[in-house]
């Protein structure tokens, strides 16, 4: 009597499953779903900006009332007054946030007139991230209706950041050079060396291809070289914290660290009118401060 | 639970896991939010439902992220199933058994993403971020499930004696 209702379930269930499983090898193996993906990125990008907007806001929160814990220990009253103050002045402070980086976005834009961006209409919000810590590529909220397209490289005020692959109608997605899929051709400032930074999720990004027969200095800054065509010359990447130099190989490694703080990347510039020079040229850019 | 409402609250949480908490990454890593549900959840009202938030969550998480389509899905099913396995073993489900198959969780969801990845053409790195990133990213679930875990739980108890359509 007990046995019945017992298969009737796994009839009910475990065809379920493998069609799923069918479904999910069957799609793995088709590229990228795009109309589904955007039709979800349109519906979704304003939520998804809600929500990053408050989380930046609760790590903004986060960072004031680690401040604040400190200041108890000197003084009980005015940490009280601190909090009182934080919290009223929370979304003002925010606001003023976003004023400097916006500021400074546009310094950089001065400062390299050669480029033109698109964004708010001209800067980008990060409004989502993957879902993986896996993967390091996030979503920013302008896409092909303001003039996105693939490939596009993706910076800040301090420096690259990416470079977008794929764009849907409201957004597009940038994968981070700190993404062990990325790699970018990149020089050292001061001795011209070649190299190509790729990206490591979770650890440093790397300087690799380095000649054994050169020395490699910490503290060298690290620049797009232009070559390969996907990013202009002479963008900063980062700086050289520590060189790793084995006799066996061929050749020697760096760990870099990046000029742009990626746990905290809120607005991004993307470079829409790029195009890849016939021949690389060294420009001098002003040098940002590496993120700590 | 309505279907639909299922379908809202599970898309809410994979909104909540790509927007907000990216935003509040400690050491490079931020929490699996669906994936702790998921766990929880086949805790405490078996495998069968735990399967059907794990596709319909899976499909979220990949219609909302960029990669091949289906590396979620896959991964929260395993997930889910292998959970489940875990509530068979104990009478009741307890917190620490949460924890305990909330580890194994992450480090299968982990593996089998880095696999996928890897099969088609991700960089041979990818390996080392999975053995950096999945101890700091275990902790990290670990705190959430002990918000999840209670909420979860008083909702099993609201719905426990009603049944998905596909249940």
């Amino acid at each position: 009597m007990l046995q019945r209702p017992r298969n009737r379930r796994r009839i009910r269930w475990w065809p379920v499953i493998i069609a799923a499983l069918i479904v999910a090898v069957v799609l793995l193996n088709l590229q990228p779903i795009d109309a589904p993906r955007d039709l979800t990125a349109r519906l979704t990008v304003p939520v998804q900006r809600l929500l990053r907007q408050l989380g930046n806001q609760v790590r903004g929160a986060t960072d004031v009332v680690g401040d604040a814990t400190s200041l108890v220990e000197r003084n009980a009253e005015l940490e009280k007054q601190l909090a009182q103050l934080t919290v009223e002045n929370l979304r003002l402070k925010e606001t003023e946030a976003e004023n400097v980086r916006l500021r400074n976005l546009l310094q950089f834009r001065d400062t390299n007139p050669n480029f033109t961006y698109k964004g708010g209409q001209i800067v980008g919000r990060v409004v989502a991230s993957e879902p993986t810590n896996l993967v390091q590529s996030i979503l920013i909220d302008i896409g092909a209706k303001n003039g996105i397209e693939p490939g596009m490289p993706v910076v800040t005020e301090l420096g690259l950041v990416g470079r977008v692959t794929a764009v849907y109608s409201n957004a597009a997605r940038v994968l981070l050079i700190t993404d062990s899929a990325s790699s970018v051709n990149t020089m050292l400032q001061n001795s011209r060396l070649r190299g190509m930074v790729r990206g490591r999720t979770g650890q440093r990004p790397i300087m690799d291809y380095l000649p054994q027969d050169q020395p490699i200095l910490v503290g060298d800054i690290v620049l797009t070289s232009g070559e390969g065509g996907n990013f202009p010359v002479g963008i900063p990447v980062g700086q050289i914290i520590e060189v790793e130099q084995n006799d066996v190989e061929m050749f020697q490694r760096a760990v870099v660290r990046t000029t742009v703080n990626f746990d905290t990347l809120e607005t991004v510039l993307v470079v829409t009118n790029f195009v890849a020079p016939a021949e690389t040229l060294d420009v001098p850019t002003p040098l940002p401060t590496p993120a700590p | 639970m309505m279907p639909y409402l299922l379908f809202l609250a599970l898309g809410l949480a994979s909104l909540l896991q790509i927007a907000l908490f990216p935003a509040l990454r400690i050491g490079g890593v931020y929490p699996n939010l669906v994936l702790v549900m998921v766990v929880a959840w086949a805790l405490l009202r078996g495998v069968r439902s735990a399967l059907i938030w794990a596709v319909i969550a899976g499909a979220w998480l990949d219609l909302l992220s960029g990669g091949w389509f289906g590396v979620y899905t896959l991964g929260l099913m395993a997930v889910a199933a292998l959970a489940g396995l875990g509530r068979r073993t104990v009478y009741r489900p307890t917190l620490l058994l949460a924890w305990a198959m909330l580890a194994i969780a992450t480090t299968l969801q982990n593996g089998i993403q880095v696999a996928l990845l890897w099969l088609n053409g991700a960089s041979p790195l990818l390996n080392q971020a999975f053995l950096r990133l999945t101890p700091r990213e275990i902790l990290y679930n670990g705190l959430v499930m002990l918000l999840a875990y209670p909420v979860l739980t008083w909702i099993e108890r609201k719905t426990g004696h009603e049944r998905l359509p596909l249940e």
